[in-house]
């Protein structure tokens, strides 16, 4: 079975200043590089056959931190969920016909896109299409985005794409499953271990 | 202005190894006591945790939670509750798969085959150990941070009903002294992370089941 860790990118400028970010890049914060600066020392003595990296900025600077200069397969597949002219934008700086658009998409994420931009669907579809490039055995690590990996969980594991987001992902979190077949295992869901303690955890907020 | 949501945030703990898990024999609630390795988890976590402060918590009655408990909260009062039991699994307990035959062979296949609906004789399904965990759950206040010792079947149970399932197809794996974190609102209900051992890392040694 192929052993993956999922891991979501070290925190940004937009992500302390709670923007949408989508497929748009912000640099890593200050924090953010710490954050991977941490995870690669947890992860020094793990051995991976192979690391994927969703193409955006984010995801390629904290793959660099943490895995250093070992090669990095750039994913287009496992970037974020593009939230087309929403992007750059807080919840609260949006109005009239885009904040009707939002909360269209947000009542039925599922098949609504945002303007501009993709569904779950849309996201889902190429997500389980890249996780069936994977091998089938081997440790692989993949450095994403939280919609993204959410994506994946929710597909491996089979459970409702409900509307609710009830699992979350902190920056540099990590999140580990095993494909089947046989039946698939989950074995850790958000490990943001080596960030306890230290000042740099998430706020808290997605 | 609205009243900020009140949220409780609950760490599940699973007990440390005990020779019965070593041996993957099927445990339910039976007595077994932690074994060597487990004892070490269990102080590894108590190390992990020192700092971290709960308003309750909760314990299932068995002998290996509570230890494990004493380990990891020592000198902390513990609240003792049998919804937070492991899966009985009645005349099977006691057995690993291998020593099946017979009768008891039948219900070890059956078993394994409607893993989620079958009882065997004296024991418990997942969906019973689910709708007790949740009676617990709901018994919560809906604020402060809470932690309670438990069991794999009753930390896969309540990762479930956030999930809002009664069954997975998924393998959720729950290792011994294990941290899995929900967070519950008024009206909802968020995983914020499941099987967290990281305290026992890095030494594969530590890691039993």
């Amino acid at each position: 079975m192929c052993e993956l860790w999922l891991i979501r990118h070290a925190q940004t400028v937009w992500n302390g200043e709670k923007r949408i970010q989508g497929q748009s890049d912000t640099p890593l914060s200050d924090k953010g590089v710490q954050q991977a600066v941490r995870l690669a020392e947890r992860l020094g003595g793990v051995t991976f056959d192979a690391v994927y990296a969703s193409d955006s900025g984010r995801a390629v600077h904290t793959a660099r931190l943490v895995f250093g200069d070992r090669p990095i397969a750039l994913e287009p597949r496992l970037r974020e969920m593009s939230y087309g002219t929403l992007e750059g934008k807080t919840r609260t700086e949006l109005v009239g016909a885009e904040r009707d658009a939002f909360l269209a998409y947000w009542h039925d994420p599922y098949e609504v896109k945002t303007p501009g931009g993709e569904s779950w669907r849309d996201l889902d579809a190429r997500v389980a299409a890249w996780l069936g490039t994977l091998p089938h055995q081997g440790r692989v690590a993949a450095v994403s985005h939280g919609g993204t990996i959410r994506s994946a969980l929710f597909y491996v594991t089979g459970a409702p794409r409900a509307r609710e987001w009830n699992a979350y992902f902190s920056n540099t979190g990590i999140t580990r499953l095993r494909l089947g077949p046989p039946r698939s295992i989950l074995l850790s869901h958000n490990d943001a271990a080596h960030l306890e303690s230290s000042g740099l955890e998430d706020d808290g907020e997605p | 202005m609205a009243n900020p949501e009140e949220i409780l945030e609950l760490w599940l703990i699973r007990h440390g190894e005990t020779d019965w898990n070593r041996e993957r024999r099927i445990q339910g609630q039976q007595q077994n006591p932690l074994s060597s390795l487990g004892e070490t988890q269990a102080r590894r976590l108590g190390s992990r945790l020192i700092g971290e402060t709960f308003d309750t918590v909760y314990c299932s009655d068995l002998k290996r939670t509570l230890q494990t408990a004493e380990l990891a909260f020592p000198g902390l009062p513990l609240t003792f509750d049998k919804r937070l039991r492991e899966i009985s699994r009645g005349v099977l307990e006691g057995r690993r798969g291998q020593d099946f035959a017979g009768e008891h062979l039948e219900h070890y296949t059956a078993m394994q085959r409607d893993l989620y609906s079958y009882r065997p004789p004296g024991g418990e399904n997942h969906y019973d150990v689910q709708d007790r965990a949740v009676a617990w759950l709901e018994s919560l206040p809906r604020r402060g941070r809470i932690a309670a010792v438990t069991h794999g079947g009753v930390v896969t149970a309540l990762v479930r009903h956030a999930l809002g399932l009664r069954e997975l197809t998924t393998w959720l794996h729950v290792g011994n002294t294990s941290i899995s974190r929900l967070r519950l609102g008024e009206t909802w209900t968020e995983i914020l992370g499941f099987n967290d051992t990281a305290h026992l890392e890095p030494r594969p040694d530590l890691h039993a089941l």
